[in-house]
């Protein structure tokens, strides 16, 4: 079965709008939001974005959209 | 659209502060209750949520130690309780939709297009006679039938379309660009005889017999081309009279006499430089205006200009309104200078010669003067032309025998 990786693993998928918008998939929770950053537990990583503005445009169960003037996006351990 | 059903809920706008509010977040999450347009603010968070959403985070507010505010109500079940005790109000709201709605169903303008024969004025007239005329149910009108009708009542439409927009009623038609009957060629014998005396200078003659020669002067009346061909026997005795239609081309020189006058004092106006500006609205057959009434000895010239309401690009209302705009001017008789009496006479000679170039008469040559006395101004003189003299007159039919003899 040639299933994708992303639904096979749940591993999170970032997609991104320039520097405008984010789309995250698979996250698990939001470890942390102020206005210049956001961090996100994956399944095995966190992903940090850092930047300017930062709102959340909606998130349901496993994806967000998060718009503002992104500075960077890092993944942790 | 999830906008729109969101507002058609009703949602709250809340700010969320406290000890974990990331947890509170998740939990919400977890429960599938929605959050929308977070946002960071102030050492807080704000973000929307339905009313249903609310009532369901108690238990996680608890859990997660955190404090909500209600900033914001939005939405149409908000704006319900908010104007409950407006009675008045809703009435008025519910009333103008229902007004609005009811205005919907009634044809409130025609539109025609394509027109160029028939006038707006008659087409619209006929179809007052088929009962479809402004004010009338939308319903009622059959388009289909209504084409049909138009291209049965007048003969010239060869094509018509009808349909309703909004409360409009387009009419397009298509007018016959050809002739829409072949004249019948007329065979009853005939002579052609002078229109008016002159000296003829052309003639060419396709039937009939030439009584007259290029150079001959001729009076009016007088017979051109006869359509009698008398036949002689082998003793040049007249046997028989055949009668034909006489056809052919007679062009004379002929002479016009032009006398006209007018009066040398025309009215003028001036403006006071006094003016005036006003209101109306009509509705069906009530009007009101307003405007500062005049006194009788002024005389004011007034321009209206009228707009129909609308709502939207084809949603008409039988409502109309505009603004009158007036000026004063006094009237007064003075003399026409030498340019403007030059001007009048120029006007009228051009129109006398317009009036013959249209009968086919070419003009050689005028000698016409402007001659001025105290009041009138007179144009006298002759206008030589070139002309088809040749009109059809009946011709007396006689026996051979009345003929021989």
């Amino acid at each position: 079965m040639k299933l994708p990786m992303d639904v096979f693993l749940g591993e999170l998928i970032v997609s991104m709008i320039g520097r405008r918008a984010v789309y995250i998939e698979n996250y698990r929770s939001i470890l942390l939001y102020t206005d210049s950053r956001l961090k996100i537990q994956g399944k095995d990583c966190k992903l940090s974005l850092q930047g300017k503005r930062l709102s959340i445009e909606y998130y349901t169960g496993d994806n967000m959209k998060v718009t503002g003037l992104i500075e960077s996006v890092e993944l942790e351990a | 659209m999830e906008e729109l059903v969101r507002h058609l809920q009703g949602f709250m706008v809340i700010r969320l502060t406290g000890y974990s509010p990331e947890r509170f977040l998740n939990l919400c999450n977890a429960r599938g209750i929605p959050i929308w347009d977070l946002e960071y603010r102030d050492n807080g968070y704000e973000f929307s949520m339905t009313r249903k959403g609310f009532l369901k985070v108690r238990p996680l507010v608890r859990k997660s130690q955190v404090r909500l505010r209600i900033k914001r109500r939005v939405g149409l079940p908000f704006f319900l309780r908010r104007h409950k005790s407006r009675v008045g109000f809703l009435t008025g709201v519910c009333l103008f939709f229902g007004i609005l709605y009811t205005m919907s169903l009634f044809l409130w303008d025609i539109q025609v297009e394509g027109n160029h024969r028939y006038t707006y004025e008659m087409i619209t007239n006929y179809l007052k006679s088929e009962d479809i005329t402004w004010g009338m149910k939308k319903s009622r009108i059959d388009c289909d039938k209504l084409e049909a009708a138009l291209r049965d009542h007048f003969p010239e439409i060869t094509w018509a379309a009808a349909r309703v927009s909004g409360t409009r009623l387009f009419i397009a038609v298509r007018e016959n660009e050809v002739l829409s009957h072949i004249p019948e060629k007329e065979e009853t014998p005939c002579d052609l005889v002078a229109s008016r005396a002159g000296i003829i200078s052309q003639m060419v003659v396709r039937q009939g017999k030439a009584q007259v020669k290029i150079g001959d002067s001729v009076e009016a009346g007088q017979v051109l081309i006869s359509g009698a061909i008398p036949i002689y026997d082998d003793g040049e005795q007249l046997v028989n009279m055949h009668y034909v239609r006489a056809d052919g081309d007679v062009i004379a020189d002929t002479e016009y006499h032009f006398s006209q006058s007018f009066s040398r004092l025309c009215e003028r106006e001036a403006d006071t430089g006094r003016k005036k500006e006003g209101f109306f609205l009509k509705a069906g057959e009530w009007t009101a205006m307003l405007l500062l009434p005049s006194r009788e000895e002024e005389t004011w010239i007034y321009v209206t200009e009228e707009e129909q309401a609308k709502l939207f690009s084809n949603f008409y209302l039988p409502i109309y309104w505009g603004r009158i705009r007036g000026h004063e001017v006094v009237r007064y008789e003075s003399f026409y200078t030498k340019e403007e009496m030059d001007q009048v006479a120029e006007g009228i000679y051009q129109n006398f010669i317009k009036n013959l170039s249209e009968k086919g008469v070419q003009i050689i040559e005028n000698n016409v003067k402007i001659l001025e006395d105290e009041s009138v101004c007179r144009m006298e003189g002759m206008i030589y032309a070139r002309e088809p003299i040749a009109a059809t007159a009946p011709i007396e039919l006689m026996d051979a025998q009345d003929s021989a003899d």
